[in-house]
């Protein structure tokens, strides 16, 4: 995820657009490493080959054979958090979770309350595709393999 | 990947001609005696309505209806649009009647904090980029309390190494109160650092009074001012960004509530 801080205005539109497509839970921060005016924000990579999946106990991390975007199914997910600790860009979040009234769902035997591991699977079932991108009225924001260079160029220099 | 350039081109010549093909219905009703003014209106208060579906849509950011950007696109040039309908409407006559003046009043207003804004969303980014490192809004009054304390701690330090009080004693007469600070709401916009720069020359000017250990100190409070600077520069600007909003927003429900009682007034006079 790339953001183009020349464009910018910090709305965070992006993340508010993540919150609400995610259950409240914002997948990624509008925070990351700077050069020439481009941000790399705090968002999964997508990895080639993803230490998180490899490393996960119940196979819960998947990746989508159509686009190849790594995710977390939260259903098999026992909030271990061996993907959030082996994630080398630390993009990988535990997160509470919540019952319908708001109220955090604990443990029967510890109380402790119930996590799940997130991260950003930019937003696979959703039909208009990421919606941080969709969310950002400055057209400030992409999503983009880096390793396709021409779109990365043309982007810079719109 | 279409240029800004190319996208400012393409939509301004398209508001031009849509502008240009609404005079030339403006001049031909006029000439017919049908009443322009009530086209003009209705034609008006629909763009309103279009204008206002803007931050409707930013609250469902799930729903597939086109991207933010092309919203912020054609809101910004319906919006120059709406103007020019408004001088249409209004013949350029002044408003004289209270209901006339407040309704001009809020339109005007409505549209200068719109055009404010837009200028704003332009200008300030790249300057808040080249400040320095970009921060998140909410961590800022954090990020000052740790410099407080930072810069607090540095200088007890100092002061029970060296056994010496200058550095404390600068501290309080200066430090202090810069790191505790905070910038005016208009900060971005008078620009200048006159502040930073009056802290940076008197610890520039202190260094000669100090020791040699004294001045690796005074370094490290140099870099917590520079970080200061930054944090001062992120947060005015950030501040004035999502500011300006809050005088956009409320204007345009008052312009709406004034519009209402308009198209009210009007139909029921002139049905009469």
């Amino acid at each position: 995820m790339l953001i183009d801080l020349d464009r910018c205005t910090r709305c965070d539109d992006c993340v508010r657009a993540c919150a609400a497509t995610h259950d409240n839970n914002p997948r990624f921060i509008r925070q990351g490493p700077e050069a020439s005016g481009v941000m790399v924000a705090s968002a999964c990579m997508h990895c080639v080959d993803p230490v998180c999946m490899i490393g996960c106990p119940t196979g819960a991390i998947y990746r989508e054979s159509a686009d190849g975007q790594v995710g977390i199914n939260p259903d098999t997910c026992i909030g271990c958090s061996v993907c959030a600790q082996s994630c080398p860009y630390g993009t990988i979040q535990m997160v509470a979770l919540h019952d319908e009234e708001g109220l955090p769902i604990v443990t029967e035997e510890t109380g402790a309350p119930v996590r799940r591991a997130t991260k950003c699977d930019l937003c696979i079932d959703q039909p208009g595709g990421p919606a941080c991108v969709s969310a950002c009225p400055h057209d400030a924001l992409l999503r983009a393999d880096m390793r396709q260079m021409d779109t990365l160029t043309a982007w810079l220099h719109r | 990947m279409t240029s800004f350039f190319t996208r400012r081109l393409v939509l301004s010549l398209v508001t031009a001609a849509v502008a240009g093909g609404l005079v030339a219905a403006w001049l031909l009703g006029r000439v017919a005696l049908r009443p322009v003014a009530m086209y003009t209106g209705w034609l008006l208060l629909v763009l309103l309505l279009g204008l206002t579906f803007f931050n409707a849509r930013k609250k469902l950011p799930f729903i597939p209806l086109f991207s933010a950007s092309t919203w912020l696109q054609v809101h910004i040039y319906a919006g120059w649009l709406a103007c020019f309908v408004f001088l249409l409407h209004t013949g350029g006559r002044v408003p004289s009647g209270a209901v006339e003046i407040m309704l001009a009043a809020a339109f005007g207003l409505v549209a200068a904090s719109g055009a404010f804004g837009l200028w704003l969303s332009r200008w300030l980014p790249p300057r808040l980029t080249r400040s320095g490192e970009s921060l998140v809004y909410e961590r800022i009054p954090m990020l000052r309390h740790r410099l407080v304390t930072e810069a607090e701690d540095i200088v007890r330090a100092a002061e029970a190494e060296t056994q010496s009080t200058t550095l404390g004693d600068f501290h309080v007469r200066v430090l202090a109160g810069y790191f505790a600070h905070q910038p005016a709401w208009l900060a971005p916009l008078a620009g200048g650092d006159a502040e930073h720069h009056r802290v940076k020359l008197e610890l520039e000017a202190l260094r000669r009074f100090l020791s040699v250990r004294e001045i690796q100190i005074a370094d490290q409070l140099a870099d917590l001012v520079e970080a200061k600077r930054n944090l001062d520069h992120q947060f005015a600007g950030q501040r004035l960004l999502k500011l300006w909003l809050f005088a956009h927003i409320p204007l345009t429900f008052a312009l709406l509530v004034f519009t209402a009682a308009h198209v009210w007034l009007i139909l029921q006079y002139s049905h009469r």
